[in-house]
């Protein structure tokens, strides 16, 4: 691995941008940032992605369904258009979700598709989204189904607003709710994030009164339950007496959903895609957010102690050390055994909207360093910090995406917290609806990338030669014919979970595997000079031949 | 669950489509460019297409899979995409320096109307100054499956072929096209070896063997090496005969008719070659154009000795086989010839579904191909999904599921164990090096299904028996 200072970096990042056409070049340049000093330290992000720039990013449409609903059991989803959007978004994303009993919904492992044919392009696809609905509702009785618009659907002008109104009161008991997520719209899927989270909240949130009853209630949002995460941090909560009102939308289901305001505090996981959920569940119910992380043992205990700085409890805040200190036990004996053998090495990570930034715990506990970081659709605020806010400017895409208008409920308006209280809070170190971003954790002279290129990254890998790089399946197979190990992020490459003490555990365990792994050593051939023969049977053969 | 089995006839299009067997047509088109040399694709349409493709191709074949898009904005679905289009094309110039460049459309610009041949002259004038073939289709995935946009791109690159002198003269040679249809890179390099043995000079088209199964890189490669080149395209143009798999597919797309209308090469379409019948039929077919065309054909010792393998294979294992019901799912030409193989080897394919809409003919045909085993008691089942396939399980229950990955979900609920076939495998490794076609794939398909049936009684047995 190649040491790192602000100007080689510099330089490094002139060579890359060198093949770029000058109009990519003006672009990319303000993507592609090297960390210095400048505290006002700026990137470009959520900006179009150029045409015939490979990205990794995918459309509206995957961020909404996807993402956001994909993990939520108890909804039929039903995807309107031509059968590829449909077919490709079906149950890849490996959530993970439990109903609470063994008979309870869930439709997860369905993929519902109106299949569009040329007539439905030409006349409409109108009737045949209605007998789609009906037909959902007919066989699985369903408590809601959802619809999504693929691109041609905005295009063709169908109506799925009011197609959804008119199921929903034929049913009388399913509710029905479409989400206008074509896929052109917005510049990657974090719009989807958007539209989904604004549909959920308009027509769900705050229908219920039957949540979860307790003394600590809180949600979790931006939590998707990849590879098992949301259960290890549901049981920390649990034996903590904290009480999980809602995830969104890890093992989730729409009935949490529902009673989501009845919670007292919204704890935020990814930033990117729910930031906006939190500030609307303040200021309609007033409940306050705070920013949190269970990636990484030593975040995962500041989260929960945070959590109990909140409800300023005395036996809650007692149960907390008391589960931090047992879980700690196992993380220090494990990073004990594995620590010196990853200590030193250094790696990247280009992924999602918060996992770039999250995971750079673990990296810590284990001794590496980050090189270089990004986001594939993050916004400036998940790099700069909220500070960057107030001087983002709203593109015609952003614009695109319906901003909800909320206002203090009559009736279930109910500050948690004054300010008053909010401002001691914040004196003994609580944040809220802070973030700061990746940014005060990249050290100066690393890189940090907004939707990075192949090409970028191909360059990167060969000039700083990374231990290990992290991103999505996408870039998995050109990383690893390059030589270099990797580990996917958005699928956990089948493993997991990662978050909490114990997902910290696995992570530790599964790093060591990657990097040390053997295999890397056999890319050369002996008889090109670049392999080494080594091993006792080996030498015994040579041995005797000689002879 | 009873109210979703009204779409077995094959004109019926009405509700959901619940768990599809089929997937879109820029899929195959995507696949067939991966098999030109030197070449990218480039999707018309949003950028989430190509990414979604990328994904679901990269998780089968375990390569990295480079599919540009022209990443229509809201504006660009209302104005039109041919900025987006030709700006795309120039980053994907200056970033791989491509020799070709296909281009389809996805259903997003094709329900805008946007056509690639509005276009012709703009890309002429590229193609000349930067030296590039562009090769493009229509591939509205509302139209067709993935099978339709893989033999569309295959045709539209089989218009380059130019007419031209038969060149065998020298070698007495048989010089033939082969139009493999959608099959594994490991099948692809299957029967290349078979005709090389055979001693015929073959192109394929498309050829991904290499490029969508390639090796570790000593450097970074933009482009994957391998692939049919254009310079043999062109020269597919002097071949003697066209062959073709895929029987039921070249019914509504054909890409060796290209070259008969264009070139004037007459061409024979035959099933997919699984199974030692439809292997034997290949050869012997193979024989009869090369006694046709005056040409020296090689039936090699080798082959004979991969045949009588087989059939011992077959011998072996028969008792294991009869009795035993499969039920087999796919793209109809899959179906039909998977079928027709379980047929031979004494298991009775007691469903067949597909997601294609085919017709009422074609299902016949599948069913006699089949009655004529003896086994008269199939359900075809076209223009279906996988909730179809489990109500017909429900009626009719197999010992054994012969398809892709994402038969699981079934395999799992009715507790039969799955034989990975077909595309795509993204829950076991190897996909892309799965051989089904020839004696040899044949061979190792029949050694996986013995072994999948006799370890399920193994474990079902209270004794355990360690040899069977
Ligand atoms: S819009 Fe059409 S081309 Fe794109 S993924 Fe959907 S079905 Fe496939
Ligand atoms: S058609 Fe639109 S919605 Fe469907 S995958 Fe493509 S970009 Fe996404």
């Amino acid at each position: 691995m190649a040491d790192i200072d602000i100007k080689k970096s510099e330089n490094l990042k002139e060579q890359v941008m060198d093949k770029y056409p000058s109009k990519v070049l003006k672009k990319r340049s303000k993507q592609v940032v090297v960390k210095n000093t400048d505290p006002e330290q700026r990137i470009q992000a959520n900006v179009r992605t150029v045409p015939g720039i490979i990205t990794q990013r995918g459309c509206c449409y995957a961020g909404c369904k996807g993402v956001v609903l994909g993990p939520t059991r108890d909804i039929i989803n039903i995807t309107h258009g031509p059968i590829g959007c449909g077919f490709y978004s079906w149950l890849t994303r490996r959530n993970q979700t439990k109903p609470e009993t063994p008979d309870g919904a869930n439709y997860m492992q369905y993929c519902f598709s109106t299949d569009m044919q040329d007539q439905n392009i030409v006349f409409g696809g109108e009737k045949l989204l209605r007998e789609a609905i009906q037909e959902a509702y007919d066989i699985f009785h369903p408590s809601a189904i959802a619809i999504f618009s693929t691109c041609p659907v905005g295009l063709i002008g169908d109506d799925i607003h009011a197609i959804a109104k008119e199921m929903k009161e034929k049913f009388g008991d399913c509710n029905v709710f479409g989400f206008s997520c074509e896929g052109y719209k917005g510049v990657s899927q974090s719009a989807g994030h958007h539209i989904a989270n604004n549909q959920i909240f308009k027509h769900v949130v705050g229908t219920s009164e039957n949540g979860r009853k307790g003394k600590f209630k809180i949600n979790l949002l931006g939590e998707y339950n990849i590879g098992g995460d949301a259960f290890v941090i549901e049981n920390l909560l649990e034996r903590c007496g904290i009480t999980l009102v809602s995830t969104f939308s890890g093992n989730s289901s729409i009935e949490h959903f529902a009673a989501c305001h009845t919670a007292d505090l919204n704890c935020i996981m990814c930033h990117r895609s729910i930031n906006y959920v939190a500030e609307m569940l303040d200021t309609k119910y007033g409940i306050p957010w705070i920013k949190i992380n269970f990636i990484g043992a030593k975040a995962s205990a500041k989260s929960l102690r945070k959590i109990a700085a909140y409800f300023e409890d005395e036996e809650l805040t007692k149960r907390v050390e008391e589960v931090i200190a047992e879980e700690m036990v196992g993380v220090d004996s494990v990073l004990e055994e594995i620590r010196p053998k990853t200590e030193g090495k250094s790696a990247m990570l280009f992924v999602g909207g918060s996992r770039a930034h999250h995971y750079q715990e673990l990296f810590k506990e284990l001794g590496m360093k980050i090189l270089a970081a990004g986001y594939e659709f993050g916004h400036r605020d998940d790099y700069e910090g909220r500070r960057a806010l107030s001087t983002i400017k709203l593109d015609a895409d952003t614009r695109n995406i319906e901003e909800l208008k909320v206002e203090p409920d009559p009736e279930q308006y109910n500050p948690r917290k004054t300010e008053e209280e909010k401002a001691a809070l914040k004196e003994k170190g609580l944040e809220f609806s802070e973030y700061e971003g990746m940014w005060p954790d990249m050290p100066e002279g690393t890189f940090i990338i907004d939707d990075i290129s192949q090409h970028e990254t191909e360059k990167l890998i060969k000039e700083l030669k990374p231990d290990l790089f992290c991103a999505g399946i996408k870039e998995k197979y050109a990383i690893q014919k390059m030589g270099v190990p990797m580990k996917q992020l958005h699928s956990y490459d089948y493993g997991g979970p990662f978050a909490g003490f114990a997902g910290a555990i696995n992570w530790y365990r599964e790093i060591d595997r990657t990097v040390n792994s053997k295999v890397w050593q056999l890319v050369g051939a002996p008889w090109e000079g670049t392999g080494k023969l080594h091993g006792s049977f080996i030498k015994k053969v040579l041995v005797e031949e000689e002879k | 669950m009873e109210n979703i089995t009204n779409k077995i006839s094959p004109d019926e299009n009405a509700g959901a489509v619940v768990n599809a067997c089929k997937t879109c047509a820029p899929l195959g088109a995507s696949l067939a460019m991966k098999g030109i040399a030197g070449s990218m694709c480039i999707l018309h349409g949003s950028q989430g297409c190509a990414t979604y493709i990328r994904r679901y191709f990269i998780s089968h074949f375990r390569e990295p899979v480079d599919i540009a898009s022209s990443s229509f904005s809201e504006n660009t679905a209302v104005f039109g995409g041919k900025e987006n289009l030709f700006n795309g094309i120039k980053n994907i110039i200056k970033k791989y320096n491509p020799k070709v460049i296909g281009i389809a459309t996805t259903c997003l610009a094709e329900t805008i109307g946007e056509d690639i041949s509005f276009y012709v002259k703009e890309l002429e004038k590229i193609a000349e100054s930067e030296n590039i073939t562009f090769i493009h289709t229509d591939t509205a995935a509302y139209k067709g499956t993935h099978i339709t946009g893989f033999l569309k791109m295959t045709a539209a690159a089989a218009k380059l072929a130019e007419p031209q002198e038969l060149s065998y003269v020298s070698d007495k040679k048989l010089k033939l096209n082969i139009f493999p249809w959608m099959v594994s890179p490991g099948d692809i390099r299957g029967l290349k070896s078979l005709v090389k043995v055979l001693g015929i000079s073959a192109t394929f088209l498309p050829d991904y063997s290499q490029t969508m199964d390639g090796g570790a890189w000593s450097k970074y490669e933009a482009i994957p090496k391998g692939g049919t080149t254009i310079d043999n395209i062109k020269k597919m143009g002097g071949a003697n005969h066209s062959l073709e798999f895929g029987i039921i597919s070249s019914e509504a797309c054909s890409p060796a008719s290209i070259l008969e209308e264009n070139c004037n090469i007459p061409k024979s379409v035959l099933p997919l070659p699984i199974g030692l019948r439809a292997t034997d039929l290949l050869i012997n077919h193979l024989k009869e154009l090369a006694e046709e065309y005056g040409c020296e054909i090689n039936l090699s010792e080798e082959l004979q000795d991969d045949r009588s393998r087989l059939l011992d294979a077959y011998a072996d294992a028969h008792k294991y086989f009869s009795g035993t019901k499969a039920a087999v799912y796919g793209e109809a030409d899959f179906v039909l010839s998977m079928a027709s193989y379980l047929c031979e080897i004494g298991i009775e394919p007691a469903i067949c579904m597909t997601g294609e809409k085919i017709s009422l003919k074609q299902i016949e045909m599948i069913k006699e191909t089949i009655n004529h085993f003896g086994f008269t008691e199939t359900t075809v089942l076209a223009d279906s999904d996988f909730t179809n396939l489990d109500e017909a399980i429900l009626e009719n229950m197999p010992d054994l599921l012969i398809g892709n990955s994402k038969g699981y979900k079934t395999a799992r609920k009715f507790g039969i164990p799955l034989v990975r076939a077909g595309f795509p495998i993204q829950d076991r490794f190897g996909g892309q090096r799965l051989q089904l076609t020839g004696y040899k794939g044949a061979q190792r398909l029949t050694d996986e299904i013995a072994n999948t049936i006799i370890a399920k009684r193994q474990a079902a047995s209270p004794v355990g028996y360690m040899s069977m």
